[in-house]
């Protein structure tokens, strides 16, 4: 039997292997530790050396498991070996890989390392397979190992986001709302930790100064979170590259953590245009995808193809990438008989606080977002529309931001057409169609639409299957 | 007015939940004719629980056996077509889905003990992304749907 060369891992993966040891069991010790400062003496002398000793201990197993973890390239498999006491081989076959995907983190630049993820068919959720530590060089070999003909690197298509470009996306990127929660939530949080004397002061600082300073501070409030969106969004989609190599796609993107991300074009299974809340004044838009199978970036549900693009330019680029022609022609916009549920389904939501205003007044404080609300819901009455062309499907709707989903009839899963009592009456329906998506499946909806229509659009839309 | 599709759930499975709403409804009353009997014998526990509880468990029995039954009757239908599955179902939300057959992974058919007796079996239709369901059929036709699917769905990479 021929042996081929088994290598090993960058030894960078003990350092990872004790940090995920640590994680496992960091909880289990903070309780200990906690235990012993408030109890009895017999715990005090033995936490103190639990934690060295445990540390020496999972650095020991850490090594033992890097001495084992090897693998080998076959002709068209690679056997991964590893375990101290039960030995597992795992064989990948080349045919069965879906993506390989490489990740940088600081540290792994810091040495010149990468983490190989392979994902290969059915594996949804987790990456079927990944090496924590990899030398560059190691990281590159693996992966073209996977794709047959990468030796060349010349690409057929490529994309690099410009930094201007990602600045106007970072500024319009919409996650200020996330991040300005996230900062409320983090600062009444620390409220209750403070001691009293300080909530005090606070407190009284608060209730004695003016309105004006009040809205001086909010506003400063509001500028931190859309700062901290803008760092945020430049760390994710920093140095953003997109490539074609025949069928392949591969997007690079990340400022501290490299990712890269590699599938096949065929898997795409919707385009998605994304106009932001604060892009669409500016006929901007993002283009994302859903991709079939456990492709995808683990902070993200679906792919974004193009991080920022002028609305006029979306079909063309498209098609230079996928070349493919996304049907163009106007949207069928909704029965007018529709905008008034839109509306009832925007005030809906204020029962609730109009219920508890009986138990108190200050409930009633919510209904001055009802305009707001009653805004939001026309607009998504207005952007609704179909599109039924020869072989795709073309929905738009708004959830916040508006998108126009574009499926293909023979991507098309199932479709199910929903009747509410409310719509039975006026012989409404909504109508859903079901895709794959890296998540396992992607629903996309249209409420109101009528329902002879909705029931003549199901039926095309698989019809058309192949 | 709701549209309907053609077939109907077998008349038949209307016995089948009966008899399970009774299966049901004697293991219910086995446990609390033994709390009963407990209590008056060795426990000093209060017996009005157990009549509370009795009286709900006979009217769900009602309503298992005169009420649900009919109602599920009504409310699914389903068409085998040459190219897809049609399903309706829903009293309050009416969902009326349609399963392309290019589409269909796999095909379950399950059947209890009681649902033989009557030849009737549960099928669960699986695409890639979604799962559906007709509670009763015929087991001979959940059979040959099974089949001639698997015939026709030939998974193909690309389409996933």
């Amino acid at each position: 039997m021929k042996m081929s060369k088994r290598y090993r891992q960058h030894p960078l993966m003990i350092f990872y292997e004790i940090i995920d040891t640590i994680k496992t069991f960091i909880f289990p010790f903070i309780i200990i530790f906690v235990l012993s400062a408030v109890g009895e003496g017999s715990l005090q002398g033995f936490s103190l050396w639990t934690p060295l000793a445990f540390t020496v201990l999972s650095a020991m197993v850490g090594i033992l498991r890097w001495v084992f973890y090897t693998y080998s390239f076959e002709t068209d498999s690679l056997t991964v070996r590893s375990g101290i006491f039960v030995k597992k081989e795992r064989v990948l076959k080349k045919a069965r890989v879906q993506s390989v995907n490489l990740e940088k983190g600081v540290l792994h630049r810091l040495f010149s390392l990468s983490s190989v993820h392979i994902e290969t068919a059915g594996s949804v959720k987790e990456a079927e397979f990944s090496l924590a530590a990899l030398h560059k060089d190691q990281a590159i070999k693996l992966k073209q190992f996977f794709e047959t003909n990468s030796e060349v690197l010349s690409f057929d298509y490529s994309y690099h986001a410009a930094y201007s470009v990602l600045l106007v996306a970072a500024l319009t990127s919409g996650s200020i709302g996330f991040i300005l929660s996230a900062l409320t939530f983090f600062f009444t949080q620390i409220v209750w930790y403070l001691p009293e004397r300080i909530t005090d002061t606070i407190y009284g600082w608060f209730f004695s100064t003016g309105v004006g300073l009040l809205v001086i501070g909010a506003a400063l409030f509001i500028l931190l979170a859309w700062l901290v969106s803008i760092v945020q969004y430049l760390v994710r989609f920093g140095q953003f590259t997109l490539q074609k190599k025949e069928d392949a796609l591969t997007i690079t993107r990340g400022l501290l953590k490299v990712k890269t991300l590699t599938f096949k074009a065929h898997r795409i299974q919707s385009i998605i245009f994304v106009e932001g809340l604060l892009r669409q004044p500016f006929k901007l838009l993002t283009i994302d995808v859903d991709i079939a199978g456990g492709v995808n970036y683990r902070d993200q549900s679906r792919t974004s193809l193009f991080p920022l693009l002028k609305r006029y330019k979306a079909h063309d680029y498209v098609q230079a990438l996928l070349a493919k022609k996304l049907p163009e022609a106007s949207l069928e916009p909704l029965d007018k008989k529709a905008c008034k549920r839109y509306l009832f389904r925007a005030m809906g939501v204020y029962l609730i606080p109009l219920a508890f205003s009986f138990y108190n007044t200050v409930f009633l404080y919510a209904l001055f977002a009802l305009p707001l609300s009653l805004l939001l819901g026309f607009l998504k009455y207005k952007d609704a529309g179909v599109l039924d062309t020869e072989d795709s499907l073309v929905f738009r709707f708004r959830r916040i931001a508006r998108s126009t989903v574009f499926i293909d009839k023979a991507r098309v899963q199932s479709v199910d057409v929903t009747q509410a009592p409310f719509q039975k009456w006026k012989q409404f329906a909504s109508l859903h169609v079901h895709i794959l998506s890296s998540s396992g499946k992607a629903t996309y909806t249209i409420k109101d639409v009528r329902l002879k229509k909705a029931l003549d659009l199901s039926a095309y839309s698989v019809d058309n299957v192949k | 007015m709701t549209l309907q599709l053609n077939e109907r759930i077998d008349k038949k499975a209307i016995n089948v939940w009966r008899i399970n709403a009774l299966i049901e409804f004697f293991i219910e009353l086995a446990l609390l004719i033994f709390y009963g009997i407990g209590t008056l014998l060795w426990w000093s526990l209060p017996l009005w629980p157990a009549m509370v509880l009795l009286s709900l468990v006979i009217i769900r029995l009602l309503i298992n056996c005169f009420i649900i039954p009919n109602i599920r009757m009504r409310i699914w239908s389903y068409t085998f077509l040459d190219d897809a599955i049609l399903i309706q179902s829903g009293l309050i939300i009416i969902k009326r889905s349609r399963i392309p057959m290019a589409r269909i992974q796999h095909i379950d058919t399950e059947h209890g003990p009681i649902m033989r007796i009557y030849d009737l079996a549960t099928l669960t239709i699986t695409t890639a992304g979604t799962v559906h369901k007709i509670p009763a059929l015929k087991a001979a036709t959940a059979f040959e749907l099974a089949q001639s699917i698997s015939a026709i769905a030939k998974v193909r990479d690309e389409d996933v």
